[in-house]
Parts: structure tokens; sequence; C-alpha cells
């Protein structure tokens, strides 16, 4: 199955390389991602070259509920990968005209994207004629990752892959369609629109 | 207000210091420490407003780890090296009674423009050379400060709420033993979430201040974000806030705040999404994770 690499907006890669100085003088970073952080004072330019660079799509839990397509996602971000062994950290930055900062992931509790990329690559030979372009698609009010593999040219049939861990109704590197996907998590969504109140939190 | 160090290297590190003391007879300086400094971290030395110290000088010794570790003189010659770094000392420079002989390494003046300053610790130097070690002093208090608080990763999909409330508890008193699940059977009046956690009865969203209430830490919450001055306060007093997610089209989430940094940036912990650095106007803006904005904050004691 090939997975096109995906190629950033320049704007992206601009705001990231804006926040060099914060970021090598971030005591933070020096201490939870010591790696990355010896990559920006030995090669400052770094920054511009990120491992893997994907878009993030995000779908409210109404849009769930209501059995939306997956054409109502919604562009929120590019998210820029650096990888250095089990060190992983990943810099997001907003998508839109005015994109700017809006932070870096420096101890994830999950695999990077791309490792999902690649194992989804080996483990997908069902699918070894067509060829994607990888988004990573949030349901964020569900805790929801999915790999979305925006097929090239969009004629044909899009994959869905949850990445672990999953809610009950996933089931993680399951490849569904798109409107098997939020069929799956309709139930979910609905329940959790039924008992949502200002305040509360899942 | 006063004389701040903020560890930026790896390692924890100890500092001692050199400050006039008129109270010392001969010398009029008292040598005190050991300062423990967390990796990330501050610790304000000195409480007084610099600009009226009576003797604007001092000196000081900084090292990593414990006494084999590298130092911020790099030269072993200096022996406050002898002086145990596990007991604390306060004495005047003169008196040596408990091994405590000090020959101390970076002498420094202060400027008097501000109330504060902050040594920056960045690099320490190569053991067995001398004037090594990178260092600096900023006016102002430090531009960084991280707590050790860390939100464990929700053990249900619906128990962020928990999650934090059990993080924040194991935070002020690591021999806790509160777990999420016990949080869950207290707020949901059952016994049986410990047993069968992924039960539609257990697994259920719930409120973080009513969680922190019973773990006994709710200091204060309002149902709006908070300032990063307000937020850089509660970090710096060692009581972290946490916040509430609010997602576009419904839903919400409890994360925590561990840290700042200069320039409107926090530190946040998250039981699902782990440790991130962001900007406030991220929160605030309704770009968190996507489509979350900051909308209830939660004080701590």
């Amino acid at each position: 199955m090939p997975i096109e690499r995906p190629q950033p907006p320049q704007p992206s890669i601009d705001v990231l390389q804006a926040m060099l100085p914060a970021l090598m003088g971030s005591a933070g970073i020096r201490h939870s991602a010591p790696k990355f952080a010896a990559s920006l004072v030995n090669s400052p330019r770094s920054l511009s070259s990120p491992g893997l660079s994907y878009p993030v799509y995000t779908l409210g839990l109404d849009s769930v509920a209501a059995g939306a397509r997956l054409s109502k996602a919604k562009l929120a971000a590019w998210r820029h990968e650096f990888s250095s062994g089990e060190e992983v950290v990943a810099a997001e930055v907003s998508a839109g005209r005015q994109p700017r900062f809006n932070g870096i992931n420096v101890h994830s509790r999950f695999r990077s994207v791309s490792e999902e990329l690649r194992s989804a690559a080996e483990t997908s030979k069902g699918l070894a004629d067509q060829s994607y372009q990888p988004r990573l698609l949030q349901i964020s009010a569900l805790g929801v990752r999915a790999l979305w593999l925006k097929s090239q040219p969009p004629s044909r049939a899009d994959v869905v892959i949850p990445l672990a861990p999953t809610p009950p109704g996933l089931t993680a590197n399951r490849h569904y369609s798109p409107a098997e996907f939020i069929e799956a998590l309709r139930p979910a969504a609905e329940a959790l629109l039924r008992t949502d109140a200002p305040g509360k939190g899942a | 207000m006063g004389l701040w160090y903020q560890n930026s290297y790896t390692d924890p590190v100890y500092v001692a210091i050199l400050w006039f003391d008129s109270g010392c007879s001969g010398q009029p300086w008292r040598k005190s420490g050991w300062y423990q400094v967390a990796p990330g971290s501050s610790v304000e030395i000195v409480g007084a407003s610099l600009k009226t110290i009576p003797d604007s000088n001092f000196a000081w010794f900084a090292q990593a780890d414990w006494a084999d570790g590298p130092c911020w003189s790099g030269d072993p010659a200096h022996n406050w090296y002898a002086i145990p770094h596990n007991a604390a000392f306060s004495q005047c420079y003169s008196d040596n009674s408990g091994c405590n002989a000090a020959y101390p390494f970076n002498a420094a003046t202060l400027a008097r423009s501000s109330v504060d300053a902050t040594v920056v610790l960045l690099q320490p130097g190569v053991a067995g050379r001398g004037f090594q070690g990178c260092s600096y002093v900023m006016a102002g208090q430090p531009t960084a400060h991280l707590l050790n608080f860390t939100v464990p990763s929700q053990l249900e999909s619906l128990w962020c709420w928990a999650a934090v409330a059990t993080g924040v508890a194991h935070y002020y008193n690591t021999a806790s033993t509160v777990t999420q699940c016990q949080v869950v059977n207290n707020q949901l009046g059952r016994t049986d979430c410990c047993r069968n956690p992924g039960s539609s009865n257990c697994n259920v969203t719930g409120f973080v201040d009513k969680a922190l209430t019973f773990v006994g830490h709710l200091k204060s919450e309002q149902s709006s974000a908070a300032t990063y001055s307000a937020i850089s306060e509660a970090v710096i007093a060692g009581t972290p806030p946490c916040i509430r997610i609010g997602w576009s089209g419904g839903g919400g989430h409890f994360i925590g705040f561990f840290g700042i940094e200069p320039t409107n940036l926090v530190w946040v912990t998250d039981p699902i999404y782990g440790q991130s650095l962001v900007s406030t106007a991220t929160l605030t803006g309704g770009t968190y994770q996507g489509n979350g904005t900051w909308t209830n904050t939660y004080f701590t004691q």
C-alpha cells in the first residue's frame, strides 16, 4: 500500500522555525526530550525538516451523533513529528490563513504516527494497488484517534484505521470504511451528548 | 522577591552560597546550603529585595547529583565537595565545625536594578578541569518552573476526572494510595467500580471539582479560564491548577498544569495525550487537541 508523504505548507514550517528560540530555551524540553533539545542546538535548521508532517482533522461529537460524513471533518492543524530512538516529539501548528504555534507534545502515551503508518503499510496487503495520503482524524470528545487514509485519486474508497487505545465499539488497527467508522462511534457519541453538562468531563 | 536558582540542566542540582551577614565576626559572610533544585525547577534562596541588601557581592557553588557529580566550577579542589549534600547547614564562613569548611568558587555581584535575580544553571563543567560550567544571571524571577506532577493515564475511556483527582492526590501526598476506581466509587456511591471498571454503570463522565473535594485538594474554582500570571503564581507556589477543556460539538475533558515557561507557554499533563508545552492562546482560542477550549479552572491546595 503506497502511502504518499504529505507536503506541509511552508507557512506552517515557518511558524515552527520562529519558535526556535523559545524551544531552545525551554527547561522542560531539555528535561523531557533531551535528544530533541540537543538537535536544536547542534542543528537549528532541523526544526524545518520534520521526520513526518501530517494534517490533523477533527470531528465534533454532534457530527458523529448525527451520522455525518467524514467530509464534515475540519482541517485543524499540521503536526510535525521528530523521532530519535524512543523519543518522539510532535509540534503542532494551527491550519488556516494565519497559522500559529499550538504546542509541542514531548511525552505521548501513543505510538508515533510514523510507526503507525509503517505498521499499516506492512499489514495492508489487500490495499497493495491503491495509493493513499495519510491524515490523522481526531474525535477528541471520545478520545479517538485514527489514521484516515485518503484515497489517491479521490474517486476510490478511503480507509479509516483506529489507533490504540480505542473506546468500546471500535477495534484498533481494523480497517473501516468511513461510514462504518462513524456508525461504530455513533452510540457512544449519542450517549455522551445525553449526559453532557457544564463542568463535566470524560 | 530575592535570589533564585533555576535548574535548566537534566539532573538534580545542589546549591550552596556565601551571603553577607554582618553578624558574623571576622569575615562578615554566612555560608549555607544545600538547596536542592529539581530539573526544570527553581528555588528561592534569599528572600529579600536585592535593591536594598547591604552588600551586593556573593559567591556560590552548584553540583549536579551528589558529591561525585559534575559541578559549575569543574574543579574538585574547591572543598564545598567535602560538605555532605544531604544535610542543611548555615553558619559563619570562618566556622568550620561539622566539616563545613568552604572555599567558594563562583563570585558574583548583583546589579541593584531589580528586586529579583535568577541564576540559570545550564551545563556543568568537566570534572577536574577548573573554570568550567555554563550559567548566567538574569534580572527578575525564574522564567521556567516545572513541578513533579503527572496526571496518570485514565484507566477507562470516560475517567479523566478520576485520573486528574488521583494525580493531584499523589502529588500532594506521595504516600497516598487512592486509585481512580476508588474516586469513581465514591462519586457514584457504588462499590463495584474496581471490579467492573468498564461497565456502563462505572465508566461514566464526572465532575473534577467534586473528585478534587473528595481527595481533599480543591482550593477554589472558576467557570472561566485564568490568566497566565494566575497560573504562574499557582505553579511557582507548588500548587498545580487543573482545567476543563470543552470540545466544540459537545463533551469535555480535564487536564492539569505542571509547569510554566516564558511568553505565555504552559506545560500540561493530560490523562489521554501525555505532556505538552502549549501556548495559552491555544487553550483559550479553541484549538487544544484540534477543537478544545479552556472553560473552567480548578485551583488546588
